[in-house]
């Protein structure tokens, strides 16, 4: 997780963090938006940081076959 | 302050001189004003799909047939601003001089842009095939998921490109012994 959050911080500084600061009217339609800026990129954050984790693990420990693994 | 600090302080200086011109530009910009980033989408698309986009004044490049229009607001300046930030805060301080760290900073304001052009017509392209077979996630409406649909590939494009130049720029695999 560590190695994407500058993007991670970077996306959400522009998709919400400058509307804000630029006086964008926090309706229902922006909420919906942040809900949605927020809560996916978190997602895919975390699940690329799953599959690097897991990556490293097979690379540094060895435990796996480098062919079981599917990248 | 010492000297590398202080060369990356003013390159960060600059990337935000930039994003904020860009920033400032796109919200003001119509169709015409932002040809230079929605001409070449458009040309993408068209040559992804086979059918052709027109360009209408005040409105963007549109499709009759397919009932779809390439406007301002989905030009993806906004994913480019954040690929040049990305790029410039996560790799500066890898940077030995204040000739490479400008050199980084300008190479990512040339390679957001064409990563924006591929990523933004592959978002649409994905967007054209959403409306030609309707899908039904979560109760999620139609415009719902093609908003879901472009954090998605603009989030996901981002963090590929981040990870791949972290490999090219900090962290190049070690040689295999010979």
């Amino acid at each position: 997780m560590r190695r994407l959050v500058i993007p991670l911080a970077s996306y959400l500084a522009v998709t919400i963090v400058v509307p804000i600061l630029n006086g964008a009217s926090i309706d229902a339609d922006f909420r919906e938006h942040a809900a949605l800026a927020i809560a996916l990129p978190l997602i895919i954050a975390t699940m690329l940081s799953l599959v690097l984790r897991c990556q490293r693990f097979v690379i540094v420990e060895g435990h796996v076959s480098s062919s079981l693994a599917p990248w | 302050m010492t000297r590398p600090r202080l060369y990356s302080a003013l390159t960060l200086g600059a990337m935000l001189a930039i994003t904020y011109a860009l920033k400032r530009h796109y919200s003001t910009a119509d169709a015409e004003a932002l040809r230079w980033i929605l001409a070449p989408t458009a040309w993408l698309v068209e040559t992804l799909v086979r059918a052709p986009f027109v360009f209408e004044q005040h409105v963007g490049y549109i499709n009759q047939e397919l009932r779809f229009a390439i406007v301002p607001s989905c030009a993806g300046v906004n994913f480019m601003i954040i690929a040049i930030c990305a790029a410039a805060v996560g790799f500066v301080t890898h940077m030995p001089t204040l000739r490479a760290k400008l050199t980084l900073l300008f190479a990512s304001v040339g390679l957001a842009y064409l990563a924006t052009l591929g990523v933004n017509a592959a978002r649409i392209v994905i967007a054209l095939l959403l409306q030609a077979h309707p899908v039904s996630i979560a109760g999620l409406s139609s415009a719902q998921i093609h908003h879901a649909e472009g954090i998605v590939v603009y989030f996901s494009s981002l963090c590929a490109l981040y990870l791949l130049a972290d490999r090219i720029l900090v962290r190049p695999r070690p040689k295999a012994p010979t």
